[in-house]
């Protein structure tokens, strides 16, 4: 294409400029959107009476917002977690339709032993969420650590930090410790990241050391492949030897006490390439014995530029907003053995509650996006963590095992967690106009976990699994003498000849029989101690789509919905043991959260089109993006219903 | 007064320099980064390789258990990577990342063209139905 073909490409391109520009100017009345998501952010009538809190005016800016528009409770879709219902609520459709049936997925024609869709990932959606409705409508949408949002979808936008979607470098926080082999072994996996990944818990050790004039130990603390050198120390000079300091990049910190921001160059590896990412660190000293033995976590600033589109919003955070302080604890959580590791988790918990609510300011002000969308995981973190959830929900284990004072301690510290989250809200309600929608919302509850199920134990002892216990302790499944296996987070696959090689399904009669089989040993299975019974429902994949509106091609052969205080896992042992006990004591997943109010969330919505009303009953998940499009007065077809009773 | 802005658009249109292509049949999207260096312009286009490298590479799962612990993209959705650009599968939402029939809705191209004389960076995004090319179209693309 040369002369006057290349005059006309030009003119195609300018028409496009000025076609985006008389849209854009036309487009500068519309309505914006700011819908904050806390992750797990639980709310019942009963035991999280989060209204009431707010009518009691701890949640001040929650109760501004329940005084000018509608609110309820709303309830998640089947597994009530995060990926399904991040999907579903930014669709407005259920998973049978937008794909994202569970966390870690299966389908035909892949082996069992690698999940083929992750269901973090923006790619495992069949339905285009929000945010890319949205931006293709031509608003400017800036999402910040929503799920589901990476890699990028967005082109134009602005997308800050996914949650395990694949994309880019993070650096998990991480501790560590003296090394004490015991502890060690007794942890195993559940001290590595998702239980394969880098370890979340290193242990170290130490040599003494010529170090000023104090009794000095020295310790080099190496992840992702950097080195940083502490000295723990006697501060005291006098005849005993009791350590109670570390001395880090010049910084002296006793026991419970955090560092300043510390720059460090740490190295991203992709295949073969090993990229250097300049980022920073903050450390705690957890615990300090006398003896010298340390916990020391360092917690890496979770944003640089691999991990935000246009790169160029990292620094622009980091430098108007701070580090950023995203993820509190780990997953598998590692701050939930000793008990100094609850203050670090609520520490670390209130610098990203800090964190995110500068930053939904500093995001709303400097970029003024049409569409905003915030989720913040620490309530998901906080309420499934070891220390709050068994002790202030009577349905725990654990609530009688403290008196009422140490409850209403506990009590506090949740609802210092809520009240930073009524900050957030706050940010947001200061800047929204009354041509703003402004939505608060949240994907799942959580309820107390009392016991962990090992279902592979199960099929273990019925003679259905085949595995043995390599050296660590790592179970080697035998998949061509197997015929059954669960798999996270509500699926048990099975296969007559065997699950060898590229899983396909099964059928005929004698696959029909083993899964009868298998059903009724799930739904006889029984807590030995309370004679309660975990297996609420095991539905079969032709029937998903009826009962639990899941796709048939992304589950297991039956689908195993638990009791509340019950959870699946896939762990296997030597001594076949189905039920135990865990340290976490919150929890969620495979409940339906129909019949379980820990399960709900809050739904409050105020701005234009929005009447002041108290709905009556939950609403579901789907229909929050029906009627939240009905008032941008865009049609689409969906799930859910318009709630006509919150229009005006 | 509409009419007489469009014009004049038209006209500063022709006056300018920009990539020169056939009409796309398929979406395409173009972004430009001026005075730009060549070797500067490599490092962006390297930076946005290794972020897609990586989002294919064998990852953890999320919520993992001891046997759900790995997710494996197979070698069939994997992307094709070359110095100018990587193919890839993208989803009804045109990102990508699509690693199953059922999500792979596009076949998208995203790549790069730097026009030395303009000191120009453009980046394309082209997607193709999935059964369709890409390629044949970027390769036509060239700077003026």
């Amino acid at each position: 294409m040369t002369g006057g073909a290349d005059c006309a490409s030009k003119i195609m391109k300018y028409a496009w400029v000025v076609l985006l520009l008389l849209l854009a100017c036309q487009q500068e009345q519309e309505t914006k959107v700011y819908w904050f998501v806390p992750d797990g952010m639980r709310a019942d009538p009963d035991v999280f009476t989060v209204f009431d809190w707010a009518e009691q005016g701890h949640l001040p800016n929650i109760k501004r917002m329940m005084g000018e528009g509608a609110y309820g409770y709303s309830i998640p879709t089947f597994p009530s977690h995060t990926p399904t219902n991040f999907a579903t609520l930014f669709t407005g459709v259920y998973p049978d339709k937008h794909g994202v049936a569970d966390g870690p997925m299966h389908v035909e024609g892949r082996p069992l032993n690698k999940v083929a869709v992750g269901g973090f990932s923006s790619a495992a959606k069949k339905v285009s969420p929000f945010w890319v409705t949205m931006e293709q409508d031509g608003k400017h949408v800036a999402l910040l650590s929503m799920p589901g949002s990476t890699p990028p979808e967005l082109n134009k936008g602005i997308t800050v930090r996914g949650r395990w979607g694949g994309w880019g470098a993070d650096f998990h926080a991480t501790i560590f410790q003296q090394e004490d082999n015991h502890t060690r072994y007794e942890r195993g996996r559940g001290s590595r990241l998702f239980f394969f990944g880098p370890p979340l818990t290193k242990y170290v050790n130490s040599t003494s050391a010529n170090w000023t004039t104090h009794k000095a130990e020295r310790t080099v603390l190496s992840q992702y492949g950097a080195n940083v050198e502490v000295y723990v120390f006697d501060s005291v000079d006098d005849e005993e030897t009791r350590f109670d300091r570390v001395s880090i990049h010049g910084q002296t910190l006793a026991e419970g006490e955090a560092s300043e921001w510390i720059p460090i160059t740490l190295t991203w590896q992709v295949g073969e390439s090993r990229i250097p990412v300049e980022t920073s660190f903050q450390a705690r000293v957890i615990k300090i014995d006398p003896s010298g033995w340390f916990r020391i976590r360092l917690f890496y600033n979770n944003i640089n530029e691999h991990l935000t589109k246009p790169t160029t919003t990292a620094s622009e955070l980091t430098h108007w907003v701070g580090p950023m302080v995203d993820f509190v604890d780990n997953f598998p959580p590692q701050l939930i053995f000793y008990p100094e590791d609850r203050q670090a988790f609520l520490d670390e918990a209130h610098a990203s509650l800090d964190w995110h609510r500068k930053a939904a300011g500093y995001m709303l002000d400097a970029y003024d996006p049409d569409v905003f969308i915030h989720d913040i995981y620490t309530p998901n973190q906080m309420l499934t963590s070891r220390w709050w959830m068994g002790y202030v929900d009577p349905k725990g284990v654990a609530y009688d095992t403290i008196n009422d004072q140490e409850r209403d301690q506990k009590w506090q510290e949740v609802l210092s967690m809520y009240k930073k989250l009524d900050d957030v809200v706050g940010e947001m309600y200061k800047r929204a106009d009354d041509n703003t929608i402004l939505v608060l919302s949240s994907d799942h509850g959580a309820v107390p976990l009392n016991k962990w199920v090992r279902l592979n134990n199960l099929f273990a002892q019925k003679g259905w699994l085949h595995f043995t216990l390599d050296e660590n302790g790592e179970p080697v499944i035998d998949w061509e003498r197997s015929t059954v296996v669960y798999l996270k987070m509500a699926h048990v696959y099975i296969h007559p000849d065997g699950l060898a090689g590229n899983w396909t399904r099964a059928s005929g009669p004698k696959y029909r029989k083993l899964r009868e089989e298998v059903r009724q040993a799930l739904l006889s299975l029984e807590d030995p101690f309370t004679k309660d019974r975990p297996v609420v429902a095991a539905y079969d994949w032709e029937r998903v789509p009826q009962y639990l509106s899941l796709p048939t091609d992304r589950v297991g052969d039956l689908v195993v919905v638990n009791e509340a205080g019950f959870g699946w896992n896939e762990e296997m042992s030597e001594d076949r043991k189905i039920f135990t006990t865990p340290l976490k004591t919150g929890y969620k997943q495979a409940i339906i959260a129909h019949h379980e109010p820990g399960m709900w969330t809050p739904f409050i919505i105020m701005g234009p089109g929005v009447r002041n009303t108290k709905l009556e009953k939950p609403i579901n998940h789907v229909d929050q993006y029906t009627t939240i499009m009905a008032l941008l007065n865009k049609s689409v077809a969906t799930d859910g219903r318009v709630l006509h009773e919150i229009l005006e | 007064m509409k009419y007489w802005s469009s014009l004049l658009f038209l006209l500063i249109a022709c006056s300018l320099p920009w990539l020169v292509y056939d009409l796309p049949p398929h979406p395409l999207l173009v972004d430009s980064t001026e005075g730009i260096s060549a070797e500067d312009a490599r490092i962006l286009q390297e930076q946005t390789i290794t972020g897609i490298r990586a989002a294919y590479a064998n990852e953890l799962s999320p919520y993992p258990g001891q046997l759900s612990n790995e997710l494996e993209c197979s070698a069939e959705f994997q992307p094709v990577i070359t110095d100018e650009y990587v193919l890839a599968y993208s989803t009804i939402s045109k990102g990508v990342g699509a690693c199953t029939h059922d999500t792979a809705k596009y076949r998208t191209l995203i790549g790069w063209k730097y026009c030395e004389e303009l000191k120009t960076l453009y980046a394309i995004q082209y997607h193709t139905p999935k059964n369709e090319s890409p390629i044949p179209f970027f390769e036509s693309m060239r700077c003026p």
